[in-house]
């Protein structure tokens, strides 16, 4: 998927702006608060909306031709509203007919999906009478209906109790896992670390990281990292990073951290931490059991990029 | 089938029963069948004249001919009225009020004598044991008939049953999605933007052909077995231009539909464009659907007598074209109306919050 | 002792009068619907017949005007004019109702508001009544408020034989529209609690206002009848009105039917909007 220096506005107001980006096959998270433009990223993707400006392609299919496009794409969207008086079941069936399907295959390939998303006992029944989870999975059934090579999902995890939401997330893994690309938006950063093989940082309109999340972390050169350390005496092991035996050299730590059986350390130059530590361990000096950084997940990287006041309410 | 007619079905065939059971166009059911339930009324009218002028006759103590009728003329007494054609078979009397020169209101006695000679009824208005007015009722002739469906036709059923029943049909198609945040379900299939709006301007045309085609083939039939009519004429061209109105008045407002947000202020403009027709420039009036439908009436109005000049204006275009200038006329304004709003679905982004 | 108990603290600073509160509800939604540029235009639009009445009234009591013109003097300023004035205002304000009416209550049924509205100290009468007013003090300032100073600024140039003889004109501006004003607005306020989308119950509105005119037409004509009028709204108060403006009086019997209508009208839609403007809605 290729986005070619595009920009959406809604008259005087910017949707985003100056995107550039090619989305590989997995699974791919659009991370950032609300209004951030995710929708509008997903809207535009799947040709609900055109952009102002630049180019859009989806598996070398522009935005524009549905009649291509949408063999390829499957499009869950936040609309929570639906056909009058359709069951699940009717829904889909009504769905897959406008892709020329005979009446066979519509059943069959509609039971299945209705399986796969957990929703077969709920098929006959009303849409207007499924709780807020099912209807969110009979969104992500239309969308998986006709097996799409791209899936492009807004918010799916919304509404689910945890149950369904783990079976959901294996769901994408699976999916992701079989070579398709699966583009997910979220404002609940902690998923995002769960699910995604690569996340794209959106703020205010605007791409502010793309990458897999460990690569965008390190990137951040400039801004001091946080290392866990694991051991028996946390006290004990910051008093020797602090005042280094006479011959070591004295570690730059902006900031400690003790809790029970674990320190947090914050440095700048990891590196240059991380030699000195294996000296001290190998030393002796400290009885060290473990050690991982502690915020290269998207939410801290989210929070470096934009700032805390940047990131709003909506990331968490 | 190929590919593209394949999908344009697959839109109609949802949108068929959509249209023709949707709860919101309930309504355009009852615009229908009101011209059927007034000529039900009609007929059940006629039926009870018919039957009223011959038990009527039978009551006269002499016999009586339209010349003894004739002979009645305003200013005439009761009792002149009597003696010239005896005791009335029926007749009622009654007050009426009147405003006089002081602005007092003031209670007239009124008497009104009907009589029949067989072929029509007579009522004879008397204003304070004048005669005031004779009015002859006789039965309905086959061109009396097709005169009233005419009018009907053209002043009302096209005019206004049709125009309003188009307005909720085609309105609804792509309005009504909007409104129930369910566009977008056609949006994400592999359909060609301009292949949704045919199906679906295919299904509305289909409903609305069905029931207002339905409606004035079942009016036609019914106005055809009045008391001394045997069947009226012309049923397939009306059934063709009611299928040419539904055309026409569905194109604009499938367009309405998808390029305003409130279709209120369209539809009454058109309304307004519509009524103002036979005032209009030439040029002016060609854009129009109602100046192509009154040229393909089979009966013109104007012609007929009893017609107010006023009304005779407005039921008839004066500058008259032949029938296939004004098909094609028709067909042409459609097709440019379609071919806008193809163009404009094609454009058309999902924006549910300003609805 | 429970937390809530130590921290919370109730407002008990001064509140407004409850009597005028159902007001707020009249504030934001003339506020709403003049946020609309169209209604707005439309709205100053509709003061363009006061306003050539007005010119008319002027010209009518200029004797030098004919006298340029060498025209008669052919205007008469008398209950025939006003009954045209009233008529033509009321049809301005029937358009004005149409676009403005059907988002007065359809949204808040349709987005689930007016269960906000009532989970408030404020009652159903008073949402009713911020509702109505809206319409009322629109609709007045359209009708019979431009009304009366036409007959106030005819009342002075006419002199004192005019006023003698028309003073009656006024409490009959004034009864008519104020009739014509209940009447519409609670048949447009009910169509708005029964319909929901906007956008059908103007369409609705605008159906019963054309359709029901040519429908009556067509029964006249068809069934050789004047009660087919009873259909047609508009007819219905000029059949009404012509009493109070002490027109040529029409048939009793439909001048009592024309009365008849409007009362079952204004009292059927009365019941529709109490059965839709609930505190509970049953969702199927």
């Amino acid at each position: 998927m290729e986005f070619d220096n595009v920009s959406k506005f809604y008259g005087e107001v910017l949707g985003v702006n100056r995107i550039h980006l090619a989305i590989p096959p997995g699974i791919t998270s659009l991370v950032g608060p609300n209004g951030s433009g995710k929708t509008t990223l997903m809207n535009l993707m799947t040709g609900l909306i055109q952009p102002t400006r630049g180019r859009i392609s989806v598996l070398g299919i522009a935005a524009t031709d549905p009649e291509r496009l949408f063999r390829k794409v499957g499009y869950c969207t936040q609309f929570d509203s639906y056909p009058k008086g359709a069951t699940g079941r009717a829904f889909l069936e009504n769905y897959l007919s406008l892709f020329g399907e005979a009446r066979a295959e519509r059943r069959e390939r509609a039971a299945r999906v209705l399986e796969r998303v957990g929703l077969e006992a709920a098929a006959d029944r009303k849409i207007a009478g499924y709780s807020k989870g099912m209807r969110q999975r009979i969104r992500l059934a239309q969308a998986l209906a006709h097996d799409p090579q791209v899936l492009v999902l807004d918010e799916p995890l919304n509404g689910l109790d945890p149950l369904v939401r783990a079976d959901t997330i294996a769901l994408f893994r699976g999916l992701g896992a079989e070579g398709r690309a699966v583009i997910l938006s979220s404002h609940v950063l902690h998923e995002v670390d769960a699910i995604s093989d690569q996340v794209i940082m959106l703020s205010h309109g605007y791409v502010v990281a793309e990458g897999q999340i460990h690569g965008v972390r390190s990137e951040l050169r400039d801004h001091p990292i946080q290392i866990r350390l694991q051991g028996a005496r946390p006290r004990e092991m910051a008093a020797r990073l602090l005042q280094p035996e006479p011959g070591q050299e004295l570690l730059e730590v902006l900031e400690l951290a003790v809790g029970e059986h674990q320190l947090l350390v914050k440095v700048r130059d990891a590196h240059a931490f991380y030699l000195a530590l294996n000296r001290l361990a190998a030393s002796g000096a400290i009885a060290l059991e473990g050690v991982a950084p502690a915020d290269d997940d998207a939410g801290s990287v989210y929070a470096y990029l934009v700032g805390a006041g940047a990131s709003g309410g909506g990331a968490q | 089938m190929n590919a593209s007619l394949q999908s344009i079905a697959a839109v109609f065939r949802l949108e068929l029963r959509k249209t023709f059971l949707a709860r919101r166009g309930l309504w355009v059911y009852l615009l229908a069948l009101a011209p059927f339930v007034l000529f039900l009324g009609y007929t059940v009218q006629n039926k009870v004249e018919a039957q009223q002028r011959q038990e009527l006759a039978a009551h006269n103590q002499k016999p009586l001919a339209a010349a003894d009728f004739a002979a009645i003329h305003r200013g005439m007494t009761e009792a002149e009225v009597l003696a010239r054609l005896g005791p009335p078979a029926r007749q009622f009397r009654f007050g009426r009020r009147r405003r006089a020169a002081n602005d007092t209101i003031e209670l007239r006695l009124d008497a009104r004598f009907r009589y029949s000679d067989g072929s029509a009824l007579y009522d004879i208005f008397l204003e304070d044991g004048k005669v005031m007015n004779v009015r002859p009722r006789p039965g309905p002739t086959l061109g009396d008939v097709n005169l009233l469906f005419a009018t009907v036709f053209q002043f009302f059923y096209l005019r206004l049953a049709v125009f309003f029943g188009c307005l909720g049909i085609f309105m609804n198609l792509f309005r009504g999605e909007l409104l129930d945040k369910s566009l977008h379900f056609y949006f994400l299939a592999p359909v060609r933007r301009s292949h949704i709006l045919a199906g679906k301007f295919l299904a509305g045309l289909a409903a609305a052909v069905v029931i207002f085609g339905g409606s004035a083939a079942v009016q036609i039939w019914l106005l055809g077995r009045q008391p001394g009519v045997s069947g009226l004429g012309h049923m397939g061209a009306y059934l063709g231009v009611t299928a040419l109105a539904c055309l026409g008045y569905g194109a604009v407002f499938l367009a309405a539909g998808l390029n305003f947000k409130n279709p209120i202020v369209p539809a009454v403009a058109l309304l307004l464009w519509e009524s103002v027709n036979p005032f209009l420039p030439a040029l002016l009036k060609k854009i129009s659907v109602i100046y192509y439908l009154t040229q393909l009436c089979p009966v013109s109005v104007a012609s007929g007598p009893g017609v107010s000049p006023l009304f005779a204006l407005l039921v008839a275009a004066p500058t008259a074209i032949s029938k296939s200038a004004a098909l094609v006329g028709l067909l042409v304004v459609a097709a440019v109306v379609l071919a806008y709003s193809a163009r404009r679905v094609r454009r058309l982004e999902i924006d549910y919050s300003a609805d | 002792m429970a937390v809530y108990q130590q921290t919370y603290r109730p407002y008990t600073g001064p509140l407004t009068p409850a009597a005028p509160r159902f007001l707020i509800l009249y504030q934001q939604a003339r506020r709403s619907l003049f946020q609309s540029k169209l209604l707005l235009g439309f709205f100053v639009v509709c003061f363009l017949i006061p306003l050539l009445e007005l010119v008319t009234i002027y010209i009518s009591h200029n004797p030098a005007f004919f006298h340029l013109l060498g025209l008669p003097r052919f205007i008469a300023i008398n209950r025939s004019f006003f009954f045209t004035y009233v008529h033509y205002q009321c049809f301005m304000a029937f358009l004005f109702t149409a676009f403005a009416a059907p988002g007065l209550i359809a949204p808040d049924l349709a987005d689930g508001g007016l269960a906000l509205y009532l989970s408030r100290p404020f009652s159903r009468a008073e949402y009713l009544a911020g509702k109505i007013a809206v319409l009322w003090l629109l609709l007045s300032a359209l009708t019979w408020v431009p009304g009366l100073i036409l007959f106030g600024v005819q009342s002075d140039m006419g002199g004192a034989a005019w006023r003698q003889a028309n003073g009656w004109l006024g409490w009959s501006i004034v009864l008519a529209c104020a009739v014509w004003i209940v009447v519409w607005s609670l048949l447009a306020l009910a169509i708005s609690a029964w319909v929901k989308w906007r956008v059908v119950a103007g369409a609705v509105l605008l159906g019963i206002y054309f359709f029901g005119a040519g429908f009556a037409q067509v029964i006249n004509l068809v069934l050789g009848t004047q009660y087919g009028s009873l259909v047609d709204l508009m007819e219905v108060h000029l059949i009404a009105w012509s009493g109070l403006f002490r027109r040529p009086a029409p048939p009793l019997g439909l001048y009592l039917a024309a009365w008849a209508v409007l009362a079952a009208i204004a009292a059927g839609s009365l019941w529709m909007i109490l059965k839709k403007v609930r505190p509970l809605e049953v969702i199927k």
